[in-house]
Parts: C-alpha cells; sequence; structure tokens
C-alpha cells in the first residue's frame, strides 16, 4: 500500500482526485478475494468517474464475495510528475494498491485519443507496455468500450477485449480465471489466454495474425488455433430489464464532468443515422420497464443525496414510456427541489414540451443536432430532420422563454458542397431571424458548433475518404465568412486531432509502432485540445516508416477485407454497402423500431430482439 | 421554520476537498438525511446552509460549523441522529443546537479567533523550531508578501501585497517539543485574516530554510468568539 505524503498532495492540483474515500465506494480487505479487477478509463478523475459503463462494471463485480473492484484513472501531468520523482507507482483509489499487484486492469476505449494515457499509465504501474513482454505475475490488460470494434492499432498492449455490454461476460470472465486459478500447475498466462479466447465476445489479440501482400497492404487476418472464432461477436443483453444496474453509485468528493445521477432508460438507436457509430455497435434497441426505472431513480436519489438526474440514452425522447416515467418521477420527487434532464433532444415539438416541463426551475440552454446544412445532406445521412421540423421546434422553444439555442453539425459529410456549408449558416441565420419575428427582440443566442466528420468501422461511411485537414479548414474559413448576425457564434473542432482519430479509427495493427513512438516523445491526453501536440504524432509516423494517407483519406473499396472484420458487433457487411449506396442516391431508410426491419442483420446473428414497452 | 447550528469535525479522508466541494457534499448528506431542508425561490433554488469562515484546503478540522434551515420543526435527537447516519466516513457530527432565533448572526460576523494545531516535519528539529519562534515572538512587525492570482482586469498577472502578520496574530505562538506540535491563534474577521499556511511560508523565510510547509499537517481546534466556541455562543 503507498502511503501518499501531505507534501506532494498539496502541491498538485485537485489532489482529492488521487486520495478515494468517496461516500459509496466499496473498500473490501484484497486479502480475502481471489480475484483483484482495476477499472479504469485512461483520462483525468473528473471524466472517468463521469462514464457510465464503469460505474454499471464497479458495482456487478463488486457483488461478487470473491472479487473486489477498484477504480484508477490517469494521473494529471503534475501529479505523474511527483509520482515519478518519488517513484510512486500508479495505484488503486480504494486501498492505495500498486495495479501491478492485480489480476485484471480493465480499461474503456471511449476515444482512439486517449490512448497513449493507456501506454504512460501501464508504464506508471511497472508493467511492460507490450502484452508478449509481460510475465506470469502481471495483471491481464484488457479493453472494452466502443472502440473495441476497431482495437487493432492497440491489440499489442493488451491481453484480450471484451466485445459489447460487459454486465455477463464480466462475470464468465472472472469465473473462469478464478477456476483456472484454482487448478492450474504451471500458471502459465497462455493457458488463461485459451481459456478466454473460447468465452463469447473475447478477443485475444495474439490469437490472430494480420496478413499483409507485397505492396504492404492488408489482406486479412486468421486465427492461429482451430478452435477460436475467426470473428468475434459482440455481447448483448436479451433482456435489458432483468440485469441489475446501478443503484449505489459513487458521489465523488470534487465536480466531476457530469456531477449528476445517470438512469439508462434504454440502450440502442436504431434511427440509422448513417454516420452514426453507436447507432449501429449498441443495436437493437432494448428499453427498460418504466417501473424499473422509477425503482432504480429512487434507490440513487436515495443513497446519494443528488439533487439532479439525467434520463440517458442515445435518443432519450425516444423511450416508450417517456410520459409516464417523468410525470411519476415528477410527482413524487416536486418538494425536494429534484431535477431531471435529457441529455439528447429530438428535434420535435414533443421534446420541447418533455424538456419545458423539466426545466419548470432550471433554465439552461437548448441543444439540437440537425448535423448537415441542408436537406439534400441530411437525406444523404438519413437524419430525417426537415428545416420545418427544425423550425417548428425552435418556435416553440421561444415561445416558451429559451432564448439561447445550440446547433450541432458536422462537416467533411459524404457528397458534401459548398453549398452544404453555406447552408449551415443559413439554418442558423432562419431560427435567428425566428425569434426576431416571435419575441419582436434580438436579444437570442444562436451557437453553431461545427466538427470535422471522422468515418468509423461499422458505419455505412467507413469507407469513405476523410477530408484532408486543408480542405476542413477551407470549409471552416467559407463558413465563417458566411455567417454575419452577431447573435451567432461559431465554434470548430482543430482538423488535426480529427484527422489523428480518423487515422487510428480505421487503422490496422501496424499503428502500434505510432502509438508507442507518439508516447515515449511525450504524446499524453490528446483529446484535449490545451495539450495535443501534433508535431510528436507527425513525427511518430515519419520514425515508424508508416504513411498516414491511406489510412484516413483513402476511399476503400466494397470488395477489400478490413482490419476490423472480425471484431463485429453483428452487422450484416451488405446491410452497410446498400447504406452507403442509399446515401450516395439521396435515399432514406426508415427506424426499424417500430416499423419493418429494415435488415443490418443484427438480431438474427445475435438472436435477441427490439424490446419497446409502449407496445404492450 | 427552525435552523440547527451544527459542529462537525471534519478528518483526515477530508483534508483534500476544497470549501465549496465540502459546502456540496454536506447538502447531499442533508438530503441523503432526508431533513426537511429550506431552499431559496428562483430559478435556480439552493439549499439555505450557511458556513462559518471558509477551510483551506489541505487542512483538518474539530471545528466546522453551519446553520441548517429547515421547514419544518424537529426535535434535536432526531436531527442529530439523521444527520449523523448520513456523514461519510471522516465527518462527525460533534454538536447540534436549535436556535431560539430565525434570523441568526452570520458566524462570519460573530468569530474572532481560530485557533490552529501545527505537526511540524520530523526533519525539522526542535532547537530550530524553538528558536524561530522565539525570533517570531520578538519582533514587533514581520511583513509578509502575500502573492495571489490576479482577477478580472489583473487576470493573468501575480498580484502582490504587503501585510504585517503580527496583526493578525492573537497570542504568542506556543510550540510542544514533545508532540512536536505549534499552536497558533489567529485573529479572524470580515476585514481580513491569515492563513496558517502564510505563518509558516513567513517562519521558512525569515527562519528554517529547509522547513516543507506542504509537509506541515495544519489542524484547525477551535474557532472561537469572544474566547468561547461558536455552537455556545447567543445567535441573537
Amino acid at each position: 500500500m503507498n502511503k501518499l505524503s501531505p507534501s506532494i498532495l498539496q502541491t498538485v492540483s485537485k489532489p482529492a482526485r488521487y486520495t478515494g474515500g468517496e461516500v459509496n465506494a466499496i473498500h473490501k480487505d484484497l486479502n480475502t478475494v481471489d480475484c483483484k479487477f482495476a477499472l479504469s478509463m485512461p483520462d483525468v478523475y473528473e471524466v472517468g468517474m463521469s462514464n457510465l459503463g464503469l460505474k454499471i462494471l464497479y458495482e456487478i463485480i463488486n457483488n461478487r464475495t470473491d472479487t473486489a473492484a477498484e477504480r484508477v484513472y490517469t494521473p494529471w501531468p503534475d501529479m505523474e510528475g511527483k509520482m515519478r520523482e518519488n517513484k510512486i507507482p500508479l495505484y488503486s483509489l480504494e486501498s492505495y494498491t500498486p495495479l501491478n499487484e492485480f489480476n485484471f486492469i480493465g480499461f474503456t476505449l471511449q476515444y482512439e485519443l486517449s490512448y497513449t494515457n493507456i501506454l504512460n499509465m501501464l508504464d506508471l504501474a511497472g508493467i511492460p507496455l507490450f502484452a508478449n513482454d509481460r510475465s506470469n505475475d502481471m495483471p491481464f490488460i484488457v479493453g472494452g468500450g466502443p472502440c473495441v470494434y476497431n482495437v487493432e492499432p492497440i491489440a499489442d498492449f493488451f491481453d484480450f477485449f471484451i466485445l459489447g455490454e460487459g454486465e455477463e461476460v464480466i462475470n464468465d470472465v472472472i469465473s473462469a480465471f478464478i477456476a483456472w486459478k484454482k487448478e492450474t500447475s504451471t500458471c502459465d498466462r497462455h493457458e488463461f489466454l485459451r481459456i478466454a479466447a473460447k468465452i463469447p465476445g473475447i478477443y485475444v489479440p495474439a490469437f490472430y495474425e494480420p496478413h499483409y501482400d507485397e505492396n504492404n497492404n492488408f489482406v486479412k487476418i486468421t486465427p492461429k488455433y482451430d478452435d477460436i472464432p475467426a470473428v468475434i461477436h459482440k455481447r448483448v443483453l436479451a433482456d435489458l430489464d432483468s440485469i441489475p444496474s446501478i443503484e449505489k453509485p459513487i458521489v465523488p468528493f470534487i465536480d466531476i464532468v457530469h456531477d449528476r445521477l445517470m438512469l439508462e432508460l434504454f440502450r440502442g438507436c436504431s434511427r440509422g443515422c448513417r454516420f452514426c457509430q453507436a447507432g449501429i455497435i449498441y443495436r437493437p434497441v432494448r428499453e427498460r420497464r418504466s417501473e424499473t426505472l422509477f425503482k432504480l431513480a429512487e434507490k440513487m436519489i436515495d443513497n446519494t443525496g443528488y439533487d439532479e438526474m439525467s434520463l440517458t440514452s442515445l435518443s432519450s425522447a425516444d423511450y416508450s414510456c417517456l410520459p409516464t416515467l417523468i410525470d411519476d418521477l415528477t410527482d413524487k420527487y416536486a418538494g425536494q427541489k429534484m431535477s431531471f434532464s435529457l441529455p439528447s433532444l429530438r428535434i420535435d415539438s414533443f421534446s420541447i414540451d418533455i424538456a419545458h416541463k423539466l426545466q419548470a426551475t432550471r433554465k439552461s440552454g437548448l441543444t439540437f443536432a440537425p448535423e448537415a446544412g441542408t436537406q439534400r445532406l441530411r437525406d444523404v445521412i438519413n437524419k430525417g430532420v426537415t428545416e420545418e421540423n427544425l423550425l417548428d421546434s425552435c418556435s416553440a422553444a421561444f415561445k416558451h422563454g429559451w432564448k439561447t439555442v445550440k446547433l450541432y453539425f458536422m462537416m467533411g459529410l459524404p457528397t458534401e458542397t459548398d453549398e452544404d456549408i453555406i447552408g449551415i449558416a443559413d439554418l442558423a441565420q432562419k431560427v435567428v431571424n425566428l425569434y426576431k419575428n416571435i419575441k419582436n427582440r434580438r436579444d437570442v443566442k444562436v451557437t453553431v458548433s461545427v466538427s470535422c466528420f471522422v468515418p468509423k468501422p461499422y458505419t455505412p461511411f467507413q469507407w469513405f475518404g476523410q477530408n484532408t485537414q486543408e480542405e476542413f479548414k477551407r470549409k471552416q474559413r467559407l463558413l465563417k465568412d458566411t455567417i454575419k448576425d452577431k447573435a451567432i457564434n461559431f465554434n470548430y473542432h482543430d482538423s488535426a486531432t480529427s484527422s489523428l482519430e480518423g487515422i487510428i479509427a480505421r487503422g490496422d495493427r501496424r499503428l502500434a509502432k505510432v502509438i508507442y513512438n507518439a508516447y515515449k516523445n511525450g504524446a499524453k491526453f490528446d483529446g484535449w485540445s490545451e495539450m495535443f501536440n501534433n508535431d510528436i504524432w507527425m513525427q511518430a509516423f515519419a520514425d515508424a516508416n508508416i504513411e498516414t494517407a491511406p489510412y484516413n483519406l483513402r476511399q476503400r473499396e466494397f470488395a477489400e477485407n478490413l482490419p476490423w472484420d472480425h471484431t463485429s458487433p453483428g452487422v450484416n457487411k451488405q446491410f452497410l454497402i446498400n447504406e452507403y449506396k442509399k446515401a450516395a442516391a439521396e435515399q432514406l431508410t426508415p427506424d426499424c423500431r417500430r416499423g419493418s426491419c429494415t435488415g443490418c442483420g443484427i438480431c438474427q446473428e445475435l438472436d435477441v430482439a427490439v424490446t419497446d414497452w409502449g407496445e404492450k | 421554520m427552525t435552523i440547527f447550528r451544527i459542529e462537525i469535525s471534519k478528518k483526515e479522508s477530508l483534508r483534500y476537498i476544497s470549501h465549496l466541494d465540502y459546502a456540496n457534499l454536506l447538502q447531499r448528506c442533508i438530503r441523503r438525511a432526508k431533513l426537511p431542508a429550506a431552499y431559496s425561490e428562483g430559478f435556480n433554488p439552493h439549499m439555505k446552509v450557511s458556513f462559518a469562515s471558509a477551510l483551506a484546503l489541505g487542512v483538518t478540522t474539530d471545528a466546522e460549523y453551519a446553520d441548517i434551515e429547515l421547514t419544518r420543526d424537529m426535535c434535536q435527537p432526531e436531527f442529530f441522529d439523521k444527520l449523523s447516519s448520513a456523514l461519510p466516513e471522516g465527518i462527525q457530527l460533534l454538536q447540534a443546537k436549535k436556535l431560539n432565533t430565525e434570523h441568526p448572526k452570520s458566524m462570519n460576523a460573530l468569530a474572532d479567533t481560530a485557533v490552529y494545531e501545527l505537526i511540524m516535519p520530523e526533519d525539522i528539529s526542535s532547537e530550530l523550531i524553538n528558536d524561530a519562534i522565539t525570533k517570531f515572538n520578538a519582533a514587533s512587525s514581520i511583513t509578509f508578501t502575500r502573492q495571489r492570482r490576479g482577477k478580472k482586469a489583473q487576470k493573468g498577472r501575480i498580484v502582490k501585497k504587503d501585510i504585517d502578520i503580527k496583526n493578525y496574530v492573537a497570542v504568542p505562538l506556543q510550540y510542544n517539543d514533545e508532540t512536536h506540535c505549534l499552536l497558533l491563534k489567529l485573529k479572524v474577521s470580515p476585514n481580513g485574516s491569515i492563513k496558517p499556511i502564510e505563518v509558516l511560508e513567513s517562519i521558512k523565510n525569515d527562519h528554517i530554510a529547509d522547513l516543507d510547509i506542504f509537509a506541515v499537517l495544519i489542524n484547525r481546534k477551535a474557532l472561537l468568539s469572544q474566547g468561547q466556541p461558536l455552537i455556545n455562543i447567543s445567535p441573537r
């Protein structure tokens, strides 16, 4: 156990990031458990503590008496410096146990630009960075989360990955480990990995061999053993409603990014936006019952004392029992100054009415995501929202008293022309004019936030060549010059980070060298704009002798094998191809949730079904 | 409506929590305890809890005070038990008193002295400390340059201000050889005060160059008004 001296903690920013002891943190005697599991997000405490998946796993694992789950996040560079200077190894927040004494260290992979932090954390823990350098007494390094659908760029650093929803498979892994530990005579980690590789949803990268042709192009990836699957499918819960969820979330001492309770209404979203990875990888839509949610909400509120709860989902307004749930919650907590919020609003008046009802006391800004500036391009991406929808929603919002609206867009989408970019400015202007007409005042604020589109694996746009940085910058300038009204604020993303994200998102196993080089040269917290250093990355590519353009700028062929084909959310490739073709033809695909099946193949492949309690 | 004044201790596990975060924490405890807390009106209702002088990050205390306003009356034992059981490890409810007024005087206005106990680092010898405090106590004035990050117009700059520490020291410093503890009684007033860490910094600058001021464990033993703990003072 580490003892942290006050002279270290007093001289770093926000020392409570490193001291644990929060309300509802679970402290077990690590000498009495059979398995020690460290859960991590490779980012700073305030970000990591806000992650829903880790909160769920923390409770699920700690519900086992034979296993302890503890937390660890990335120390901010000031603390990292102190730890290195004083030779303090990275430790868990519950028992201050050095990380290399755990059996597993699980990292949630939320975004590509957090990968260098993983290497930095392993190094701080004294654990070899490459999986094949680890000895039998070292923890197994495990990855999960949305990035597992292409983990090839970091495959060399991990012992195995868990694909899909973790609630059941995490128990399969732990039980298998405890059984193996009791029986093994060798403690050979390879022996356990062979067992793990047969658990559905587990990908052991060392057991798969990538092949390249004479021109150094990726050809395919194949299993090294006959008894492991060529394609690993994600795990998915057939009955979400009956699976235990969070009841006693940890209440942090310091303000975190999402400092409120999260009530997860449902998983999945089948609206079918063609740029959206979450829309594919979390399918099918499965709702919890309203009664189940109400009970979960009661427990969480009682156990934490929070006065704010977010009704979380990919598209919360789509929850079939939303009006009932909200009425029940607001009735019960009316006198207790409890506030409920929806993180994502659909662009329709139903959403505005709900938001109005919820925000009777605290009126924050409204956020909509039209995603593209013209109807043509919104049809290409299957956004299914019209200008009329947006103006109707804004009009309802303005009448209810809102005067700040945030609009999210992307640039660099397939088939995009300058007309679509100018369309963004036009749309924002129409919202401003609408306010002036309705209210006869000018005190409206419209914020236009435009990100650079990054094509992601397992989306219909996974073959699309990303825009160059120059093109992104040109479009940003064009939009900036087109926006004239002072009521409109324009924010945009740094094209260099989006470009790097684009390279890694569709990278292959050879990028491990690049990520390693970048880490060695000091890259860390790359997702934090003030910390991102593009020169380090460009040097890392040059030193590894790897060209970037084939990864992000190249238009891929439908026929070619993709480096991520073997780690699958269960979607049918032909469905994605058809969707890409329909995009080019500006044809829409309806939501399968209440309509007929659109043939993505996930329900059939994984033997699950859409659960919608509103039908009953 | 009823107001309870509470006295609580904040120990090691809460040492690195800022005053603002501590205020949030206490409010969540009150909610967990299901006490009928009163809220302000308006768009952003906040719980009606007021605090005595803010404690610096890094300092523990045996004497932290707050006034909690309730919408309905309840008996003291019920209040005490409910709040006690909702407090996390590291915080203890020492006393709770129902106030006999609806408009108590602000505790910040009442407090005049804060007593701190400072456990000195092991690598600093008793001789050095004794020598330093003799000189400190003998001096008629001690200038200390307070440096703060500028706000508003002065943002980005370091703002310096000379203050005389002796103006804020209530009685001479005392040092206990056996416990290696320094006892500090500081004057507090709405017009300003000094932090124990600043006294340490001055001692380091003038007398003990090797002192790592951040290795000193600081604990606020008491917050007094005319020699009495705040909980014993009439709120009227």
